[in-house]
């Protein structure tokens, strides 16, 4: 998978935790996925699932040279949170 | 018979003598692109803005081989982390005789101590010295002015009142160092915060580890342990625009300073 694509869709993926957790910009991910896990709002394997993708996601950031393709992997994980009930805001 | 003056077409006419432009108009797009090849410039945050409307735009400028971006860097941070800085020059009580010492670790291309030194030396003349310092690790292009030294060396040579450190390696964490120097008032992390990808979330940030916090456990910080309060800076965050973000949503980047109690 193409990394630009992968860290455009992480975005995505970040936006829909924040409108499911219904807060801002100011909260950092790790903290508004723990307070839905607490509230249990989305499972401990989303939640497991999101961090893995989050971590990639900060080394990928964190480097000053980005590769162009991240691991075929990650791709199922992706589209899974992606496309998740769980992370849909309910009313 | 009256008198025409001889038409010159490049003499602004009377009646516009005293009046600005309605409204600075930026030049396109891609002619900012252009512009900001040249990272030794600093951008104004409009520009950057239109420079890049897509992501695959802002992907291509932030993670060029030769020269990466981390934080973009805008006149409009930079006067106010140097507005920042000026009271701390006054709070700390230096002066011409002696100086504040704010030393910059891991400065990378040199740019960010390289435009505070200069808005620091209008605001505060001789009252503060900007050190650029990084260990070369990364092999990235110096812009400007960097001391190639080690962080360790860098704190022991220098003993700065304040350090300054943008983008952190994921996962690595200086400031326990840093909190060692004696002399050290206060230091100024840049970046991802609190589990994002600068530093350690735990080290850095006091964040306890997620399988932990699970199980109701909370640690207590290394920098409260170390006798440091944490300040955060939303007026420089609003201000920020990293690789992180998405254009036109910046907010990803933080600005923290730890202060010695």
């Amino acid at each position: 998978m193409q990394t630009t694509k992968f860290l455009e869709e992480i975005i995505a993926l970040e936006n829909k935790v924040r409108k499911k957790a219904q807060v801002g910009e100011n909260e950092p991910i790790p903290v508004l996925l723990s307070n839905l896990k607490k509230e249990n709002k989305i499972s401990k394997p989303t939640y497991e699932n999101f961090f893995k993708l989050w971590d990639l996601r900060n080394k990928l950031y964190s480097s000053p040279n980005l590769p162009n393709r991240v691991s075929l992997n990650v791709y199922p994980l992706l589209a899974n949170l992606l496309h998740n009930t769980e992370l849909k805001q309910h009313d | 018979m009256t008198e025409y003056k001889k038409f010159n077409a490049t003499e602004k006419p009377e009646f516009l003598e005293n009046k600005s432009p309605s409204k600075e108009t930026l030049p396109s797009a891609s002619e900012l692109r252009e512009k900001l090849k040249d990272h030794k410039i600093l951008p104004k945050r409009k520009e950057v803005e239109k420079a890049f409307p897509t992501y695959e735009l802002w992907y291509e400028y932030f993670s060029n081989e030769t020269e990466p971006v981390f934080d973009v860097l805008t006149e409009e941070y930079i006067e106010k982390l140097s507005d920042y800085l000026t009271e701390q020059i006054e709070k700390y009580g230096a002066n011409t005789e002696k100086p504040l010492v704010i030393l910059e670790i891991g400065a990378g291309n040199g740019k960010l101590s390289h435009f505070l030194k200069q808005k620091i030396n209008e605001k505060a003349p001789g009252k503060a010295k900007v050190i650029a310092t990084d260990s070369g690790e990364w092999n990235l292009k110096q812009l400007f002015e960097v001391e190639k030294i080690n962080h360790k060396d860098a704190l022991q040579k220098y003993q700065p009142d304040i350090t300054l450190f943008s983008w952190m390696p994921h996962k690595e964490d200086l400031t326990k160092d840093t909190r060692k120097c004696k002399n050290l008032k206060e230091y100024i992390l840049i970046g991802e915060s609190d589990g994002g990808c600068c530093g350690d979330p735990y080290e850095t940030w006091g964040r306890t580890p997620w399988q932990l916090a699970e199980e109701g456990i909370e640690l207590e910080s290394p920098y409260e342990k170390d006798g440091f309060y944490r300040k955060n800076h939303p007026e420089l965050r609003k201000l920020q625009m990293s690789r992180m973000d998405n254009p036109g949503q910046y907010y990803h980047s933080n600005t923290v300073s730890f202060i010695r109690k």
